[in-house]
């Protein structure tokens, strides 16, 4: 085991953040995994006074003078409080500190893998299927682009989806690990595969070639994998010539379009679907007409709202919908309650990521809504799950299914 | 038809003016005079505190008759419909300690099933510029109706009759600050621990400590749940009303608070939150809201004047609409963190007769 050290990588700015906290609390008002389970260690104005606790028997005057005095038992309590979030960003966005605890905690699981204590043994998986598999499902590369070739026999697209090594276009559709091969999910691509050809774009998919985007490996500090990744999807795209890369997938589309930046220049525009459907809407290439008489919720994804501030582009093309009535939760927009399956939380504590997701359903539900939408394939995995595992009355969906209904 | 939610916020803030001998509480430490009503409500009787000797009552729009046995509550003259009865006088108040002191000299019977005692009957800030504005605590002592100091013994004693004789199952123990903190809170756990003894749940109330191991022994003692008043959250009014415990800081409540949470459980520890002073209800809500957010109960109360405090005379409790607002809000904060009065196992807020704050869940 490499030797211990939670204050490698940090930079000035990482230690501002941390001695910044003015223990208002704030944060323990809107942690949605302090909801579920109240433990005050998991809030992140706990977790920042252990993390000075640790740093400061680790690199304080005492330190200095006899060596680090760190306990083994302190790192695994800290550890545990440290990979039980699901990087939300809530926290970040009512601190009237400004604290970067997304980012913080990112870098801070870094050092935990790279001291051997990170990431949690049931998260581990996910690093190797991806560097074995070149996704998280440890599903073979081979099956990736089946979707696409299966909806087309069964006529549910109008036409083939164009390899883009082998047909050359300006746009990439970059589907996404979970869109691509969970069968519940392939709707999701199917969908917009779909809209894009209702609006006459050439574009193409990776098919097989198309490689996990190493959010996960990043958001639980793996940060070798995620940067093997960056650097394969980076080149490649950058090899192919693509003018524009849109994604499904909201946590997809935060690691490219903002941690990519951090490793490498990137030569192409990032547009999640939700900006690139509308940018279509405007150009009236896909003009809804049909009514589509529904009263529905929306769930901002994290990674599309708190982490790229998207919140006004799906609810524009939702309401663009004839017949669409949009009701809001309760908590939405900076505020939405985390489905809970992002940042390792999903593999790493599974009860806790069920009970996110149930009380996210619980908010869905009060709104009188039909149907609860969403524009992230990972959230709509998960309060799919959650809507079965409640027996809710809800049904899930993706913003490009009610715009293929209104548009076709 | 107005809701009986609405009469009882109306009754807390104007009180009930009657013609009728009633033994009620008049002084003592805390925020409130007046006497207990039991209402049915779901067919379960609630009890409910109301202020009746005080000056303002007088113009209070809502009077209790006697028509036969049956006791009314009118407004305006006008019947409301209330369904409600007085306590009888409990059974133990005719007993005496064996230094022939009145038992309830040493306890008096709170609400419906609880009995509250001041262990240490001074204060040290009382009457001095930093002590707390609205409290009476030697008034009761000055006026002959308890004693300064109550043995464990005595409390032993008290908590076994009324147990048995009244029904009685938890106990409030609150004190008065001493100069010796220390010695001051582990003779509220003492006292708790014997009450303990004689069946009861235990309730004990200390402002801040600023050696939080003594959490600890207090727990090994028996007691049940704890109360950590901050009396209000607004530090503008905090520093008029209770100048010490505006010392003290938020920061040190908020230690103790959460070293309280840690020992007793989530919703096991509570703060007195009173309402009245002109207070800034953002600040109010906030706060209340952070209380819930690690686990403390704000036991929202209107401040109604105790005859002989300064304040008395120069306030009068807080109007019923502001008290709803409020009240909306804590029910709210509450549920979202799942603080269930019904949960808390001893002192005011499993009895709740001087809040409404159960009327809004």
């Amino acid at each position: 085991m490499a030797e211990f050290s939670l204050s490698e990588n940090l930079s000035i700015s990482d230690l501002l953040n941390i001695s910044a906290c003015a223990s208002c609390r704030e944060c323990y008002l809107y942690c949605p995994v302090y909801d579920v389970d109240r433990r005050r260690a998991l809030t992140p104005r706990e977790k920042l006074k252990n993390l000075i606790s640790i740093l400061k028997k680790e690199r304080g005057l005492l330190a200095s003078l006899f060596g680090p005095r760190v306990k083994d038992e302190e790192i695994k309590d800290f550890l545990s409080a440290l990979y039980e979030c699901s990087v939300c960003a809530q926290c970040r966005e009512v601190c009237p500190a400004g604290i970067d605890t997304p980012k913080l905690w990112e870098r801070i699981r870094a050092n935990m893998v790279s001291s051997g204590y990170g990431p949690l043994p049931q998260q581990k998986t996910i690093s190797q299927s991806i560097r074995n598999y070149d996704n998280p499902w440890m599903q073979p590369r081979g099956m990736r682009g089946k979707w696409a070739e299966r909806a087309f026999k069964e006529g549910r697209i109008s036409r083939p989806v164009q390899d883009i090594t082998k047909n050359r276009a300006k746009v990439l559709y970059y589907v996404g690990c979970t869109a691509s091969y969970d069968q519940n999910i392939t709707e999701v691509a199917i969908n917009f595969v779909e809209l894009m050809n209702i609006a006459g774009i050439e574009f193409g998919i990776l098919g097989p070639r198309e490689k996990c985007c190493g959010s996960t490996p990043l958001r639980i500090g793996d940060y070798a994998t995620f940067e093997q990744q960056a650097i394969a999807n980076i080149d490649l795209f950058t090899e192919l010539k693509v003018d524009t890369v849109v994604f499904s997938c909201s946590g997809c589309f935060k690691t490219m379009n903002q941690d990519y930046r951090e490793v490498k220049r990137l030569p192409f525009r990032t547009l999640h679907l939700v900006q690139f459907l509308l940018e279509l809407m405007e150009e009236k290439k896909l003009v809804p007409l049909k009514e589509v008489p529904l009263k529905i919720t929306y769930h901002d994804p994290c990674h599309l709202g708190r982490h790229n501030k998207l919140y006004e582009e799906p609810r524009e093309i939702l309401t663009r919908i004839p017949g669409i009535e949009l009701v809001e939760m309760k908590r939405s927009r900076e505020f939405s309650r985390c489905c809970g399956a992002g940042g390792g939380v999903k593999a790493g504590f599974p009860p806790i990521n069920n009970a996110m997701t149930d009380m996210r359903i619980e908010d869905a539900e009060e709104t009188g809504a039909d149907e609860l939408v969403t524009a992230c394939p990972f959230c709509y995995q998960s309060l799919q799950l959650g809507i079965q595992r409640k027996n809710s009355y809800l049904k899930i969906r993706d913003v490009t299914e009610l715009l293929i209904r209104s548009v076709k | 038809m107005t809701e009986i939610r609405d009469i009882i916020l109306e009754l807390q803030s104007c009180g009930l003016r009657s013609h009728l001998e009633i033994y009620g509480r008049r002084g003592g430490a805390g925020p409130s005079e007046g006497i207990t009503i039991l209402m049915m409500k779901d067919g379960e009787e609630i009890p409910l505190n109301i202020p009746f000797y005080s000056h303002y009552v007088a113009s209070s729009p809502y009077e209790l008759i006697k028509e036969g046995d049956d006791l009314k509550i009118l407004k305006n003259g006008e019947e409301t419909g209330l369904k409600i009865r007085l306590r009888d006088e409990p059974n133990y108040y005719n007993f005496k300690t064996d230094e022939g002191i009145p038992l309830w000299k040493i306890a008096l019977l709170h609400g419906k099933d609880c009995i509250g005692t001041t262990i240490f009957q001074r204060c040290v800030y009382f009457g001095k510029e930093e002590g707390c504005k609205f409290c009476g605590i030697e008034l009761s002592l000055n006026n002959g109706k308890t004693v300064p100091y109550k043995k464990p013994e005595e409390i032993y004693m008290v908590s076994k009759l009324a147990s048995q004789m009244d029904n009685v199952k938890h106990i409030t123990i609150t004190t008065g600050t001493q100069r010796d903190r220390k010695n001051e809170v582990l003779s509220l756990a003492k006292a708790g621990h014997f009450a303990k003894k004689a069946g009861l749940d235990v309730h004990i109330q200390f402002s801040p400590l600023d050696d939080l191991k003594i959490f600890d022994e207090i727990k090994d003692m028996g007691v049940d749940t704890l109360g950590i008043h901050i009396e209000s959250l607004d530090e503008d009014v905090l520093k008029k009303i209770s100048p010490h415990k505006a010392d003290i800081g938020l920061k040190n409540f908020l230690k103790n608070w959460e070293k309280g949470v840690d020992l007793f459980g989530w919703g096991q520890v509570s703060s007195f939150v009173l309402i009245g002073f002109g207070e800034d209800i953002k600040k109010i809500i906030k706060g209340m809201k952070l209380l819930c957010s690690i686990g403390v109960f704000p036991f929202i109360v209107p401040f109604r004047p105790i005859p002989g405090t300064s304040l008395y005379g120069k306030l009068t409790p807080p109007k019923p609409e502001l008290m709803k607002i409020l009240y909306e809000k804590t029910a709210e904060a509450i549920s979202i963190f799942k603080l269930n009065p019904k949960n808390f196992k001893a002192g005011c807020v499993r009895c709740g007769a001087c809040s409404a704050t159960g009327f809004f869940l």
